[in-house]
């Protein structure tokens, strides 16, 4: 199948005062049409900048994307003017944020809020885009939609918010849609409604799906294929059977034994990662996990030059390719 | 460390299995007042409506349940940081609701609380050697020299480093914050700690450094935990026995892999089955229970069964008008008797 997205060796960095934060250093990747892709990793590893360097969201100064290219739909996203930029925004490109209270504009009418997009970047007039908004609503399984567009966020709960947003964000039929931590602020079973809805629109409508969780069970339930990014680089991905059931990587594997599972039955004691994921604002030379290796103690051996590139281990599962975190046999379980 | 609170201990481990805590149909209701002056009650809040359960020495309770439901007010009341509306809260042979002033600050010693929010629950004014002696110095524990001693060795058991005394919280990084807060709670010998969400705003890798600390002290200090979160996968792992909580009321109660086992309350089956499991290959195949709805307002509580309004019978749905009592359906196994939930 085609590639929709193509993310090449991008670079965002961010100038402060203090120095360059390398957020997202050098990461390649791909989505196919249809596809749903999650990229997994702790705070600060480089999810979000990945995302928003993607629409071009990067508050600039003090960010910049100083290297690299992002193809989408066969169009050079980076060359592209901000006049045609803004007509891919919420069109064929569209974004669930993770906050939906702050996210809707609170002295706007949801139905206000959902027209925009339609009336924008499908040229309706205002008696189609009502029509449009209500069929959008009842479509995430807003009941009484007819009455509910003429209300304000406020009136809504969390979840309900998140459906608005999720209307939105399939108004305009996107060929690409960027779910930012979608369910991190809501309730567990209102997290389940949400993302049932989300994948069950995302198939239907055969838009492409890229999901930004920490979440490992979500990204189990819901994604195709998965990378898992540590200190703005990705050190693994694979489909996310290989990645789960067969994680190389001594990071993933780490996170994936961290995690205390429901179906575990023996009280065993957590495996941990020592200490704290690197500062950005320090170059990093050779292998970003050299800090929390597990062998630290017993003969670490992770390269301190150059970057570990990907390697194919098994066909399309990538690993970085520091021998030292590839030898997961030592990583104490 | 003084000769009595040394006997104390002793007797804490000889005592071990039998129950420390015992609360009985507490009732936890805020008021919602209107008017400017005169402040009319207008209605209640009943964030927790009638709850019954016992805590043994030792061992660690989980209080599960989606935000409102009362799992942080339980936590408060029976500390006394709300004074329970109704009820009993029995510890370790004492009513602590009917206590109060300098009697209640003396349990005040035996009862700890740590926090979810690491960087709200440290105040940034303080050094670390301030934070922690200031409940040493409040119950007059460790005097002089003593207390330096204590520092150090309160900090080395929550896996600091001695020399960072002096520093500021701005200066750590959240999992170094949550140990401050931990050693703050532990530094006077407490027997019982509310944890309420004490992981929730951590990274996963530096949540399991965290419940590891939490599960190394308790075998060390013997201490017993009530244990409030939102994740029940952290939570059956940290807890010998879960209490589910929906809109103020226990909805089922039991030993941790007997309630994931056999989930008895439809509440219980769906909230286990809306967790996922971080393995796609069991994924796929997995029973999902997709609840309808939200939580209603606690202002006004569906009448009778309060998990009536998302029922997963629907239409079908015989909800009891009368309110569900919790019953033993097999040892150590209590579920609110809806029958309409109870079928399964």
């Amino acid at each position: 199948m085609a590639k929709l997205l193509e993310v090449n060796n991008l670079k965002t960095y961010f100038f402060t005062d203090e120095g360059t934060v390398r957020a997202v250093d050098g990461v390649t990747w791909d989505l196919d049409e249809g596809e749903t892709l999650a990229l997994v990793g702790e705070s600060g590893c480089g999810k979000s900048v990945t995302a928003m360097s993607i629409l071009k969201l990067i508050p600039n100064p003090p960010g910049r994307i100083v290297d690299g290219t992002i193809t989408f739909d066969g169009l050079d996203l980076l060359n592209v003017s901000d006049a045609e930029m803004r007509s891919i925004r919420g069109n064929r490109i569209a974004m669930i944020f993770q906050e939906p209270m702050t996210s809707l504009n609170p002295v706007l009418t949801i139905g206000q809020q959902i027209r925009e997009a339609v009336v924008l970047h499908l040229g309706m007039n205002d008696e189609e885009a009502d029509q449009k908004a209500i069929e959008l609503l009842e479509m995430v399984g807003i009941p009484e939609a007819e009455q509910r567009i003429k209300d304000y966020p406020h009136q809504f709960s969390g979840g309900m918010r998140q459906r608005v947003m999720i209307a939105m964000g399939l108004s305009c039929d996107p060929k690409l849609l960027i779910a930012d931590e979608p369910t991190t602020a809501l309730d567990v079973t209102i997290q389940a409604q949400i993302l049932e809805i989300m994948g069950k629109l995302a198939s239907e409508l055969g838009t492409a799906v890229l999901i930004i969780t920490h979440n490992l069970g979500v990204v189990a339930r819901y994604a195709d294929r998965v990378n898992v990014m540590y200190a703005g680089r990705i050190v693994e991905t694979g489909t996310a059977e290989d990645v789960f059931n067969n994680p190389q990587h001594g990071y993933t594997v780490g996170l994936m034994q961290s995690v205390p599972r429901l179906d575990d039955m023996e009280h065993t004691r957590l495996a941990t990662i020592e200490g704290q994921p690197p500062l950005l604002i320090n170059e990093i030379h050779g292998c970003a996990f050299r800090p929390r290796c597990a062998k630290a103690g017993d003969g670490c051996f992770c390269s301190t030059e150059g970057t570990p590139e990907l390697t194919e281990v098994e066909p399309g599962h990538f690993v970085a390719n520091c021998p030292c975190c590839m030898t997961r046999d030592k990583v104490p379980a | 460390m003084t000769t009595d609170s040394l006997a104390a201990n002793a007797e804490t481990t000889a005592k071990a299995g039998e129950t420390l805590l015992s609360v009985e149909n507490m009732k936890m209701y805020f008021p919602v007042t209107s008017g400017l002056f005169l402040q009319r009650k207008v209605a209640d809040v009943k964030a927790v409506d009638g709850l019954t359960f016992d805590v043994k020495r030792g061992e660690t309770l989980g209080l599960v349940g989606e935000s409102g439901c009362g799992k942080s007010t339980t936590g408060r009341a029976i500390l006394q940081l709300h004074r329970p509306t109704e009820g009993k809260v029995n510890f370790d042979g004492t009513e602590l609701t009917e206590i109060k002033g300098a009697d209640l600050r003396r349990f005040r010693r035996r009862m700890q609380m740590i926090f979810q929010d690491p960087f709200s629950s440290l105040n940034p004014r303080m050094s670390v050697a301030q934070i922690i002696s200031e409940p040493l110095a409040i119950h007059g524990l460790y005097k002089g020299a003593e207390r330096k001693d204590r520092l150090d060795y309160i900090l080395e058991a929550v896996g600091l480093n001695p020399t960072f005394a002096k520093r500021y919280p701005h200066e750590f990084s959240g999992g170094q914050r949550q140990r401050i807060g931990i050693g703050r709670a532990l530094a006077v010998e407490p027997d019982f700690i509310v944890c309420d969400e004490p992981v929730s705003a951590l990274d996963v890798s530096i949540q399991a450094q965290v419940i590891n600390l939490l599960e190394d002290l308790q075998g060390e200090f013997g201490l017993t935990y009530l244990f409030i979160a939102h994740d029940l996968s952290v939570v059956k792992h940290i807890s010998d026995r879960i209490a589910v909580m929906y809109l103020g009321h226990i909805v089922e109660l039991a030993e941790s892999n007997e309630l994931y086992n056999n989930p008895v309350h439809a509440y219980t089956r769906a909230l286990l089955s809306a967790i996922p499991i971080p393995d796609p290959r069991i994924e796929r195949t997995r029973e999902r229970i997709i609840l309808e709805g939200d939580v209603p307002s606690p202002l006004n509580p569906p009448k009778g069964c309060v998990f009536r309004t998302r029922c997963t019978k629907g239409a079908g749905c015989k909800c009891s008008d009368t309110v569900p009592v919790l019953t033993e359906v097999s040892t150590g196994h209590y579920v609110a008797n809806c029958e309409c939930c109870m079928a399964a």
